[in-house]
């Protein structure tokens, strides 16, 4: 099952049992998309690429390799809280612009296939490639 | 005047006030600096005014270590030496580059960039360059259309550099040299040795050869061995009658310290939107000025790395470009040459112009070559035609200029992502840190430097301060044999201001 059908499908069935998960309950598509989309980066390579720097990302970096997990840590804002369920697409896309541009300014980078990357965007890389799955 | 040495009288005495070893850059910038004066300056050239194969294969010579271009084909053996083929590419050093760094080991000229700045501003005018600016601000103001990849310098700055026509001293020079009054020219003039006072703390005479079975002697108050890195230490190494090491050896230094830059495609710059990047541009004999990446020198000593610049090409054209030290594999420099510009020809042709806006770059290293005494120049078995010992080349790199190639890209690549301008892309060679090898591809850019190097300490260095070969009160050499280290940009520019700066001390000790 793709995981995109799976997380929808989890939603409905979260929302069925009348519970609403903090992460995914409110999120729409468009949300999801900004997360695994890496917005510059697709600029420069196709989405096959990207799908390749993701895979080997997760090879690379065993702890990251669960799409919950990718989720979690590109919903982390600054503070190292959640983004909250209600934040709107421009936010979160705001935020991730952000990360971004901190990791470069903080070396928290990675070469993944040679390409010098933010963490935050190979973590997009990796979740586009188990999205894709 | 000019005089042929094939046609002098066999063993004729020449005599003079000074006399320069070679006609180079070096040699004949600093005969002209004493063109009009009441000296009488003797310029000995191996060859002639063309090329001689003959005279030619004098420079041949082995090589191991890393792989390198033929000895013969290196440098030009003739009246203008290697200016005959060299490509007018100049920039000074940093003042960084003559620092003591401590994490550099070997580092540290006697010298600051201060001691050299006026001698780069009258270095300019010989190889003419546009005005000793090398300000990105002052080339803005001349045309605006020069932009930076990003404002910030704190980390990446943008060296300037200035492109020689290029200057073909052969050519430029002759007249002035053989129609002045107090230079003589002596062409077909090789030194095949030096031979010093009974102490060895003065040079005597200099002997010279030709293949017509000629020999004569040179004696003047000052001998200045020009003659390029390699066949300065050569002939020191060579003249091994007195000294059984060779002169200004009594510390096994001569000959070491052999240096070149790492010319080494490295990576590719990939833009979120087209850009011709006019600042960095070139186009071989209409660029005057543009400008290449480096690392600013807080960021160097925080990260304990060389010095280098990154130079961009059009992608599509670099891709077409066969790496120097594969075109360039003839011992024949002519061949060499023509197969080597013939290439970048053929590359751009078949190219958009490269003026064009484009996505994607290739990024180019021209980085120092770390001092390490273990690369160095020998005196092989073999003889040349005039039996001078032939040169043996070890070059050697370490795993300090891979460490630093790769951080120069970290620091880019970071670069580039936080000015949100694109992305910056490693060549596979530079992926793994623990690689300390080099692909097939690593070339040099026929820069040689260090074989007879600088320092006040003669446990350190061949020569001093003002380049006199410690221990020998007439022996200097002028040339980048000197350099300490060899800091990232081309060496001509540094080692003619190097040679002003020699030729007025030399002035200054003969008006005492």
């Amino acid at each position: 099952m793709q995981r995109r059908k799976f997380i929808a499908l989890s939603a409905l069935g979260g929302a069925a049992l009348g519970f609403t998960g903090v992460n995914c309950s409110h999120r729409s598509k468009a949300f999801y998309s900004i997360l695994d989309k890496p917005q510059q980066l697709s600029y420069i390579c196709d989405a096959k690429t990207i799908r390749e720097i993701g895979m080997d990302y997760r090879l690379q970096t065993p702890a990251e390799t669960d799409g919950d997990k990718l989720e979690e840590l590109l919903t982390t804002d600054f503070a190292g809280k959640p983004v909250s369920s209600s934040s709107d697409n421009l936010y979160i896309q705001t935020l991730i612009n952000q990360k971004i541009k901190h990791d470069f300014e903080t070396g928290n980078t990675v070469v993944v296939r040679g390409w010098i990357l933010a963490v935050t965007e190979a973590r997009q890389c990796a979740l586009l490639f188990v999205n894709s799955q | 005047m000019h005089v042929d040495g094939r046609l002098l009288e066999n063993d004729s005495l020449i005599e003079g006030d000074i006399c320069i070893v070679g006609a180079g850059a070096a040699g004949i910038s600093m005969a002209l600096d004493w063109d009009n004066t009441p000296y009488k300056v003797i310029l000995l050239e191996g060859g002639g005014f063309e090329y001689d194969p003959k005279i030619q294969d004098l420079y041949a010579g082995k090589t191991t270590g890393q792989p390198y271009f033929p000895l013969m084909s290196s440098r030009l053996h003739y009246f203008g030496g290697t200016t005959g083929h060299w490509a007018g590419f100049c920039s000074p050093l940093d003042p960084i580059d003559l620092a003591k760094r401590n994490w550099v080991e070997h580092s540290g000229w006697p010298i600051t960039r201060p001691d050299l700045d006026p001698y780069y501003e009258r270095a300019h005018k010989k190889i003419e360059l546009g005005p000793y600016d090398y300000n990105l601000a002052f080339w803005q103001k001349k045309d605006p259309a020069i932009k930076p990849l990003f404002e910030n310098d704190s980390i990446v700055w943008n060296k300037m550099w200035q492109f020689s026509p290029p200057t073909r001293f052969g050519e430029k020079y002759k007249k002035d040299i053989v129609t002045s009054r107090n230079i003589h020219l002596y062409t077909y003039a090789n030194v095949v040795n030096i031979h010093t006072n009974e102490g060895g703390s003065a040079v005597r005479e200099v002997t010279i050869k030709n293949f017509e079975g000629k020999q004569h002697r040179v004696r003047a108050k000052n001998f200045i061995l020009a003659c390029c890195s390699i066949q300065n230490a050569r002939l020191l190494l060579a003249s091994n009658q007195q000294a059984t090491g060779g002169l200004g050896n009594d510390n096994g230094l001569v000959g070491r310290f052999f240096m070149e830059h790492l010319e080494i495609k490295s990576a590719e710059l990939w833009l979120l939107k087209p850009d011709p990047l006019k600042l960095y541009a070139f186009d071989f004999g209409v660029t005057k000025a543009r400008a290449e990446l480096a690392i600013n020198s807080k960021k160097q000593e925080e990260f304990r790395i060389l010095n280098g610049t990154v130079s961009l090409r059009p992608l599509d054209m670099a891709q077409k470009i066969k790496p120097a030290i594969e075109a360039w594999n003839q011992d024949d420099p002519r061949k060499s040459g023509d197969r080597f510009f013939g290439n970048f020809s053929k590359a751009a042709k078949e190219s958009a112009a490269p003026h064009l806006a484009r996505r994607s770059y290739e990024l180019f290293t021209r980085i120092e070559q770390a001092p390490n005494p273990e690369s160095r120049v020998t005196l092989d078995t073999e003889k040349d035609g005039l039996g001078v010992p032939r040169a043996s080349l070890h070059w050697e790199l370490t795993s300090f200029e891979k460490r630093s190639l790769r951080k120069i890209y970290e620091l880019l690549g970071e670069e580039v992502g936080r000015a949100g301008v694109g992305r910056v892309k490693l060549m596979d060679y530079l992926q793994d840190k623990n690689d300390n090898s080099w692909p097939s591809f690593t070339g040099g850019g026929w820069h040689h430097m260090g074989t007879t190097r600088m320092s006040s300490n003669p446990k350190h260095g061949v020569v001093d301060a003002h380049c006199k070969v410690h221990g020998i009160s007439n022996l200097f050499i002028a040339g980048s044999s000197c350099f300490t280290t060899a800091g990232a940009p081309n060496p001509t520019l540094t080692l003619i201001a190097l040679t002003l700066r020699l030729s007025d001390h030399i002035k200054e000790q003969m008006k005492n």
